[in-house]
């Protein structure tokens, strides 16, 4: 009975966290979207980071990721925001790049802050590449509005987006590092 | 479909439309919880949130008002998830699912969708525990501390769902009926389905019937209890002076008897001349099995997953299915998604097999002598009572191979 046990475990823990990526993004990345805040992509997938990484450690199954942002993503269609499909496929190649990213996590702190730094580039990569590509010229579009923001400045395209991945990585080495201790604390704790 | 999950989609399609489509949404929304008896006190944060916007719309008319509408809107999914997760039989959709997500993701979804109860119920008691536990107080520490409370009550909710699922599945009854070859056990399954279906059970599943031919069984149709219908679902294949599955054992013997021809050839024809004398074995392996008799058998299995039957009859769980061939993944199935009682017929040989590759928690074995047993515990499905009293029982089987 231990294999089912263990397999009804998963099942659950990836029903419950990916319901809970869910609600984040359908509850808090409408309201970003809502304000027009900068950034807003990026901070879904810091919160995100900070329960999402030590549950595929959890489960520490192949195909976990993807199912959990297969579910988010369902949950994420019928959002406060409105029946949106961009933020979707975000969170679907998110899934991905953390399947892809899987043996990573076995690998310590070293490990979670790699993985923190390729999944909060996830949404530069979305609104670069993936948005541009599906819905128009998203990367022109925001070169374009950095420089409608601060005419007085002359940045170069290469610039912006250099300023913007910084940024990024930054945040997706704290993202990391936190869950890390996050994934510490619960271990811990659920010894 | 049931009324209110009607409504609730509905009212979630409104909202999406904005405007005042929204407020109509809403009303339908506090029409539904008033009907529908939902709990109110999750809705709080929405309602003040929704009160603050109204006295902000005076100052920031535009911004307020976007918000009271996205609030509403949340409102109203909110409402119509609850809605339909307590209206809505999901195993319904069972079948869609899979087909769309898989077994396994299609699982997951469903218990995600039905979460909601739970944030519900556990909203406070994260607060209250983050709180009390004296963890907000420090920045630093909260930013670790409040993450790692929502996570591991996220654990021990899947915990609590993983336990149900197990427990359900260890709830369901397997009954095996086992016994030697050729001695009965699908002419007793037959009786035992007439008998029951005669007393108002909804019995469901295949029966094997085999055809002999000169003593040997030369073919086995495959019959739906519930229908009646009959197909062909294997036939013995041709003989042939070296069957396939005898070439190992060819070579095998030829390696082993050493470099003497007249050695080599005696040790082959012994070992030809033994395929001849187990020749009345059934294996599987001696037979041919129909696609189409397969895919009926599947479709029959599937039928009964659907339409909820008392008893589903696997007549033949055998070496086929050991290998993960025939009726395996209909049984595998079954056994998940079922509630329904199961009757496997087995061979008395392989019965610790098929229990082990199952992974059957919950199973009775009864033997050809214990038809009585059988018909009674099969009738307690259903809460005979009658049964354990002495109603007329079934005959055990003549033990021959003419009663076929």
């Amino acid at each position: 009975m231990n294999m089912y046990k263990t397999k009804y475990r998963n099942i659950a823990l990836i029903a419950v966290f990916g319901a809970l990526w869910g609600l984040a993004e359908a509850t808090g990345g409408a309201i970003l979207h809502f304000f027009h805040l900068p950034f807003s992509g990026l901070v879904m997938t810091f919160i995100a980071s900070l329960f999402v990484f030590p549950a595929i450690r959890l489960i520490n199954a192949r195909g976990a990721a993807i199912h959990m942002a297969l579910i988010a993503c369902v949950i994420k269609l019928f959002s406060i925001g409105g029946f949106k499909i961009g933020p979707a496929i975000a969170i679907g190649m998110e899934g991905v790049l953390l399947e892809l990213l899987f043996p990573f996590f076995k690998r310590g702190m070293g490990g979670f802050i790699v993985c923190g730094i390729v999944f909060c580039l996830a949404p530069l990569l979305h609104q670069f590449f993936i948005a541009s590509l599906l819905f128009g010229a998203g990367a022109v579009e925001f070169v374009n509005g950095i420089h409608k923001m601060y005419p007085s400045f002359h940045f170069s395209a290469g610039m912006i987006v250099a300023g913007y991945a910084g940024v990024h990585v930054i945040s997706g080495c704290l993202a990391g590092l936190l869950s890390w201790r996050i994934d510490r604390n619960i271990t811990f704790r659920l010894q | 479909m049931n009324k209110k999950i009607l409504l609730s989609v509905l009212m979630a399609l409104l909202s999406f439309f904005g405007g005042v489509y929204v407020f109509i949404a809403a009303f339908l929304a506090l029409v539904l919880i008033k009907v529908e008896g939902l709990h109110l006190k999750i809705f709080r944060p929405f309602l003040l949130v929704g009160a603050l916007c109204l006295s902000g719309v005076f100052i920031f008319s535009g911004l307020a008002f976007g918000f009271l509408i996205m609030g509403l809107r949340g409102f109203v999914i909110f409402t119509a998830s609850l809605a339909i997760s307590r209206q809505a039989d999901l195993g319904r959709f069972r079948g869609f699912l899979e087909f769309i997500f898989g077994r396994k993701l299609s699982l997951s979804l469903r218990v995600a969708l039905n979460i909601f109860s739970f944030f519900e119920a556990n909203l406070k008691s994260i607060f209250l525990s983050f709180f009390l536990k004296g963890y907000g107080k420090r920045f630093a520490g909260a930013a670790i501390a409040f993450p790692a409370v929502v996570f591991i009550h996220a654990v021990r909710a899947a915990d609590e769902i993983a336990k149900g699922l197990v427990l359900k599945r260890m709830k369901r009854r397997v009954l095996i009926l086992s016994a030697g070859k050729h001695s009965g056990k699908t002419t007793l399954a037959t009786r035992l389905a007439q008998d029951l279906k005669t007393r108002g059970l909804k019995v469901g599943g295949i029966l094997s019937p085999g055809y002999f031919d000169n003593g040997r069984r030369s073919s086995f149709d495959a019959l739906d209890i519930m229908t009646g219908r009959k197909v062909s679902l294997s036939r013995r294949r041709k003989e042939s002076f070296i069957p396939p599955s005898r070439i190992p054992c060819l070579l095998n013997a030829w390696m082993e008897s050493g470099i003497q021809p007249l050695r080599r050839i005696s040790a082959l024809l012994k070992c030809a001349g033994a395929h001849y004398l187990d020749s009345t074995d059934v294996s599987p392996w001696s037979f041919n099995f129909y696609r189409r008799g397969l895919n009926f058998c599947r479709k029959a299995f599937n039928r009964c997953i659907r339409k909820d039957v008392d008893l589903i009859i696997f007549d033949e769980i055998g070496p086929l299915e050991l290998k993960g061939r025939g009726h395996f993944h209909s049984l595998s199935k079954t056994l998940e998604q079922s509630d329904s009682c199961l009757l496997l017929v087995v061979r008395e040989d392989l019965v610790n097999a098929v229990v082990e590759k199952f992974d059957i928690a919950c199973y009775e074995v009864f033997c050809l002598g214990d038809c009585s047993r059988l018909l009674s515990t099969c009738l307690m499905l259903k809460g005979f009572e009658q049964a354990e009293s002495g109603v007329p029982m079934l005959e055990s089987p003549v033990l021959n191979s003419a009663s076929f």
